[in-house]
């Protein structure tokens, strides 16, 4: 799939695309060093403005605030994002409703929320504060976090809860247990993925073959890699050299 | 420390956060422009009286009115608004009527601040800084303007380096003193001919701009902008070849009051709040900082001779600025100024 | 494999934060657009679908048109910039995607005012852009780029962009090479191999990029005012015009609700789209 030629043409297009991303970036980041203040004219390297940064109680004070609403938020959204992800993935079979209410706050337009939410807490009497903005914030993040896990989801192995429960675990052990193993699946996973630690991104990459026996016949994604994929141990690889991986569907 | 202690801690202080805000005295809540005050002035507010004001920011008129017509009015203290907000405040039965026995500097206002056609007697609002809205140019890149029409209908030139003010009245302002109408104008018709002029003026434009058309001049992008004359000072300050001028038409009275809420839990605090800021000396600092002028006679007398050199536009004096027409709130007629500004934007 | 209750269970707390703090405020707002706007910007209780049908005027539908336009230009742009980088990093190196992928997301991570401010910097008449055409030798009066439709389209293009190359890196990672080499060994042309096989494969990533980056770029309100100047109003900077500017929420509403049920279209177009793909994939991947 990959000569030399295509594989420049691809060097060439990823190196206009990075470039048209990171160059406005730089910019600022290299103006954030001029002496001057404009913007259109640089007049010397200088620090003074970072100085002036820390300086600056207002905006410190509002770094401050930033991070408490962002670190808790996203901790909340987190947590009910993913009960929710993993909940409405074990159900299935979900209503429109249900579905487009999960993904509402994504695609309701920022400014209705938030004035709608501006209204409700008027109309509750209740006070506007950082707490305030923390829980509307979490509605907005909840969704996304719901949208990201669930993707993730989508490619889970479930004989793995069964086992689970087959060995004996109560619900939460389980669900420690699967989400651990979502997150850090190359290292349960087979010998071949053993044999290429992932440092980045670690599932990424690595499609584990599903074993069509115990595997949920519903999830059974073809095995598809690129080339340049460290071959898998015999034992492991697929009989057929189709794709299909579901000889025992009925 | 471990991750859980940690989380732990911050749950802790927001919940403190939270939670805490009812319990402690409630701060003086004052809402006013970003910079429209001298930078200490709540400190020396808190410290002079031992009350806990807080500064809370709105961006424009339009964006306050809001919230507080949302929340009824509750949540804030002292808000500062422009005249015509004042006036719907009033009609809505949200701001109080004023006890003048608690503001004793009100006196210091000159005569003509306490007659203004908006609020005369000074019933529900005080003037808190007024002026004029004009051109502001680089006298180096172009000639002086003289009319409306040199920034509705460039010269050459300048076409592409002009920026008009993005709030409606003002936009509006611009085309209706250029065509000779009131600024208040509500003839259907007339309103018909600023909106077809403003649409013209539209293929010259660089930009709309309320806040940032001072740096496009000092830094050459524009060469000529509609302005309130205090903000025209802020480039004077940087670029001195920058220039204000009021053009031949006129321009309109704009008035910036302070308006205390009849939801106000604090109003001691807020009178105090309103009479600290009409004290001769805050308010002669706070027109040094902010570089407009004040409508406080006494403070105005105590501005140095050299800050009236540098921005020449601060000496302006009442008598010649009664001479043009003050914005007022223009009642039903507001939804046609939204729609004709929405229109003149969407226009190609 | 479990019992019917713990879904329930796992996404109560969720799901009553999202109705309590985001259906019920919501719907308590869009139900204003069948009423009145009062005298001061109040709400006078009056039903009315005046305001449904004003949404429709030739002016406000024009904003409406104007703005899908715009959204779809900056989608359909991004589509093809993002597959095309998506499609290079599945070509590189097994080893080396992830990273690449986190340096094609990262710029995704750095704040959306700070992103759109440095198109500012680099766009307007004295900006880096100008000079760099002026070192080059370009002489004269060059039209500003800044405060255009143009400069909208570059500020939602870049700052939607990682998000559509992860959404076709997806299926493209995921693309059976067998098949590409089997259609290279029935004779046909990198060119055709692309066209015929490998696109019609990863369709699926390219509708849910497309779609999301029209969905947000239609509703933003950000972008259009800072890099177009205030000069032309896109369907976000009208509704935020009405609430906070204009104070006419009866009619902020229904331009809301309009906007909400034209997205909601579009992601059940999305979804649709996805589904058939996942399905119609079975045959494309060689199952009998």
């Amino acid at each position: 799939m990959v000569e030399r030629n295509t594989f420049r043409l691809m060097l060439l297009i990823l190196g206009v695309v990075f470039a048209f991303l990171y160059i406005p970036i730089s910019v600022l980041v290299g103006l954030s060093f001029n002496e001057g203040g404009l913007p259109t004219a640089w007049t010397g390297f200088s620090f003074k403005w970072y100085g002036a940064l820390l300086e600056d109680s207002d905006i410190l004070g509002a770094a401050a605030n930033t991070l408490v609403v962002a670190i808790i938020s996203t901790v909340l959204a987190t947590v009910l994002g993913t009960l929710l992800a993993v909940g409405v993935e074990i159900r299935r079979r979900n209503g429109t409703w249900l579905e487009t209410m999960i993904f509402a706050p994504m695609i309701i337009p920022d400014i209705v929320l938030a004035i709608a939410l501006l209204s409700f807490f008027s109309l509750l009497g209740v006070q506007m504060g950082l707490h305030t903005i923390i829980v509307s914030h979490v509605v907005f993040n909840l969704a996304f976090v719901c949208a990201v896990v669930r993707a993730r989801l989508k490619n889970f192995d479930w004989s793995i809860v069964e086992a689970s429960a087959d060995l004996g675990a109560s619900t939460a052990t389980t669900l420690r247990v699967v989400l651990r193993l979502d997150r850090t699946r190359w290292r349960v996973s087979t010998p071949s993925s053993r044999r290429t630690p992932k440092r980045f991104w670690p599932s990424m990459s690595v499609e584990r073959p599903v074993n069509s026996a115990t595997g949920d016949p519903r999830r059974a994604m073809p095995r598809a890699t690129l080339k340049g994929e460290p071959p898998l141990h015999p034992s492991k690889r697929i009989p057929s050299r189709s794709p299909s991986v579901t000889p025992n569907r009925s | 420390m471990s991750r859980l202690s940690l989380r732990t801690g911050v749950h802790a202080l927001a919940s403190v956060l939270a939670f805490a805000a009812p319990a402690l005295a409630e701060p003086l809540t004052v809402s006013n422009w970003d910079g429209y005050m001298a930078p200490d002035a709540i400190e020396k507010f808190n410290a002079d009286s031992g009350n806990e004001a807080e500064l809370v920011l709105h961006a424009t008129n339009e964006e306050i009115m809001g919230k507080l017509i949302a929340s009824k009015g509750v949540g804030y203290d002292v808000v500062f608004v422009s005249s015509p907000f004042a006036e719907v405040l009033n009609n809505l039965g949200l701001a109080e009527t004023l006890d003048h026995d608690r503001i004793p500097n009100i006196a210091n206002l000159y005569a003509e601040a306490t007659e203004l056609p908006h609020d005369p007697g000074n019933t529900f609002s005080v003037p808190y800084a007024w002026g004029t809205t004009g051109l502001c140019y680089r006298s180096d890149l172009v000639d002086a303007p003289t009319s409306w029409g040199d920034l509705l209908q460039p010269a050459e030139d300048v076409a592409g380096k002009t920026t008009m003010l993005a709030t409606d009245r003002w936009l509006l302002a611009a085309a209706q003193l250029d065509l000779g109408y009131s600024v208040n104008e509500t003839d259907p018709d007339k309103m018909k001919e600023v909106r077809d002029l403003l649409i013209k003026a539209k293929s010259t434009l660089l930009a709309y701009d309320d806040t940032t058309f001072y740096a496009k001049l000092v830094s050459g992008e524009a060469e000529l902008v509609q302005a309130w004359d205090g903000w025209c000072n802020y480039g004077i300050g940087e670029n001195a070849d920058i220039k204000y001028v009021i053009p031949e038409e006129g321009s309109d009275l704009w008035v910036d009051t302070m308006v205390i809420l009849k939801a106000s839990e604090n109003k001691d605090a807020a009178y105090a709040f309103v009479d600290s800021i009409l004290d001769a000396d805050n308010h002669r600092w706070a027109a040094e900082n902010i570089l407009y002028k004040v409508p406080n006679e006494a403070a105005m007398a105590g501005v140095g001779a050299d800050m009236l050199e540098t921005y020449p536009n601060m000496g302006m004096v009442p008598a010649d600025m009664l001479k043009f027409e003050q914005l007022r709130d223009v009642g039903p007629a507001q939804r046609q100024y939204s729609r004709i500004v929405s229109e003149i934007k969407a226009a190609n | 494999m479990t019992t019917d209750r713990r879904p329930a269970l796992l996404m109560a707390p969720a799901l009553i934060w999202l109705f309590g703090l985001m259906v019920i405020p919501c719907v308590l707002i869009l139900v204003l657009a069948f009423f009145r706007r009062g005298l001061y910007g109040g709400i006078e209780y009056t039903w009315t679908l005046e305001n449904l049908a004003l949404v429709f005027d030739p002016l406000y539908f024009g904003i409406f048109l104007k703005s899908a336009g715009i959204a779809g230009l900056s989608a359909g742009i991004a589509c093809v910039l993002g597959y095309g980088a998506a499609y290079a990093i599945a070509a590189m190196p097994r080893r080396h995607q992830p990273m690449l992928l986190f340096f094609a997301v990262l710029p995704f991570w750095s704040n959306y005012l700070v992103r759109t401010y440095a198109w500012i910097v680099l766009l307007n008449r004295e900006g880096l852009v100008v000079n760099l055409a002026r070192w080059l030798g370009f002489e004269g009066e060059l039209p500003s780029m800044l405060y255009t439709e143009q400069a909208v389209v570059i500020g939602l293009v870049y700052n939607y962009l990682p998000f559509v190359i992860l959404s076709c890196y997806a299926p493209l990672s995921r693309l059976n090479p067998e098949i590409t080499e089997a259609s290279r060994d029935l004779g046909a042309s990198g060119w055709t191999t692309f066209r015929r096989v490998t696109l019609p494969m990863t369709v699926p990533g390219i509708a849910t990029g497309f779609i999301f980056v029209f969905v947000l770029s239609i509703g933003n309100f950000v972008t259009p005012a800072l890099l177009g100047g205030g000069q032309f109003q896109m369907i976000g900077n009208l509704v935020y015009a009405q609430f906070l500017t204009a104070n006419d929420w009866p009619f902020g509403a229904a331009l809301s609700m309009v906007l909400i049920a034209v997205m909601l279209g579009l992601l059940m177009l999305q979804a649709i789209v996805a589904e058939r793909a996942a399905g119609g994939r079975g045959v494309a991947d060689g199952r009998a």
